[in-house]
């Protein structure tokens, strides 16, 4: 298997004869969709581990 | 004595342990894979002949299809062991599969669209396998609303696995639409029983994409359940020691 690059430039490699528009807003929708279910569990988690350690550490202070 | 391996895997503890450790060095893989991949399809893999480059778009519209009906069938089988075994870890995952699946099936519709202006001329075509993956996205979403819709989480979780399991008549028919109907979607170039009748250079790339979504898909549900199990124990007292530590 030998692959070359396909095309000669980048402005090339953006138009892709006129179907870059497709191609590249496909990319870039993806990756939106894709990094969004990544970044939206770790934000939760950290929220809530934040969250829960105030909530304990104020019992803790209370119960006394 | 079998069937402790079973009974680990269900509790939330050991599951919340081991995909802390695994999925640092899952995440590193998955990131290589899809960069590697992409680069690839988009830059190195041949024009086609017929559609030039709007082709590329298969990178990404494949592999999420392929996870979009994976998905559903792991959220399924998640739903069953849940009804069956009641163990609620397995409720769970069918719980954060919901929306992964939603993502991945929007995913697949989008860039479908996106790849049909150019080769079929329009955004949307009411062809057999375009319109049943519309009907797998209503699923996803009926199994997610349903689950959310009752006051006990128990009696919604319940609901959504039977949804979920019922729906499952519906990926046969996705799979076979293309052969079942006169459809514009071409037949699988992809096969388990024969070699893809695609060029190497074209398919090595999807090879690599493929391989990449299902572990990313792997990751997102990974890191979901995570945060899930912390939210549903957060009372117990592993959660507490962790909080604190």
């Amino acid at each position: 298997m030998s692959m070359t690059f396909q095309f000669d430039n980048f402005a090339q490699l953006i138009f892709m004869d006129g179907h870059g528009v497709f191609v590249w807003s496909s990319v870039l929708l993806t990756s939106f969709l894709l990094l969004s279910l990544v970044l939206n569990p770790i934000l939760k988690r950290r929220k809530l581990l934040k969250k829960l350690k105030i909530e304990l550490m104020g019992s803790d202070n209370a119960s006394y | 004595m079998q069937w402790t391996w079973f009974h680990k895997f269900a509790s939330p503890k050991w599951f919340y342990q081991i995909t802390g450790k695994i999925l640092p060095f899952l995440a590193w893989l998955t990131f290589f894979l899809l960069v590697i991949g992409l680069v690839l399809g988009l830059g190195y893999a041949p024009a086609d002949a017929k559609q030039g480059n709007s082709f590329r778009i298969i990178y990404i519209h494949v592999p999420s299809n392929f996870l979009a009906l994976a998905g559903y069938f792991l959220m399924a089988i998640a739903g069953a062991i849940g009804l069956i075994w009641r163990i609620k870890l397995a409720f769970w995952v069918m719980k954060c599969a919901a929306p992964i699946g939603i993502v991945f099936t929007l995913v697949g519709l989008l860039t479908g669209s996106l790849w049909g202006k150019p080769t079929w001329g329009s955004f949307w075509v009411w062809d057999a396998r375009g319109t049943s993956m519309l009907i797998l996205l209503f699923l996803y979403v009926g199994v997610y609303s349903l689950g959310r819709s009752f006051h006990s989480a128990n009696s919604g979780e319940k609901a959504s696995a039977f949804l979920a399991i019922v729906g499952t008549v519906n990926i046969p028919i996705i799979y076979k639409s293309v052969d079942w109907w006169f459809t514009l979607h071409q037949r699988a170039t992809i096969k388990f029983t024969s070699a893809p009748s695609m060029h190497p250079d074209m398919f090595y790339p999807l090879l690599i994409m493929i391989v990449g979504f299902y572990l990313l898909y792997a990751v997102v549900l990974m890191l979901a359940v995570r945060a899930e199990i912390l939210v549903r124990e957060r009372k117990t007292n592993w959660v507490r020691t962790l909080v604190l530590k």
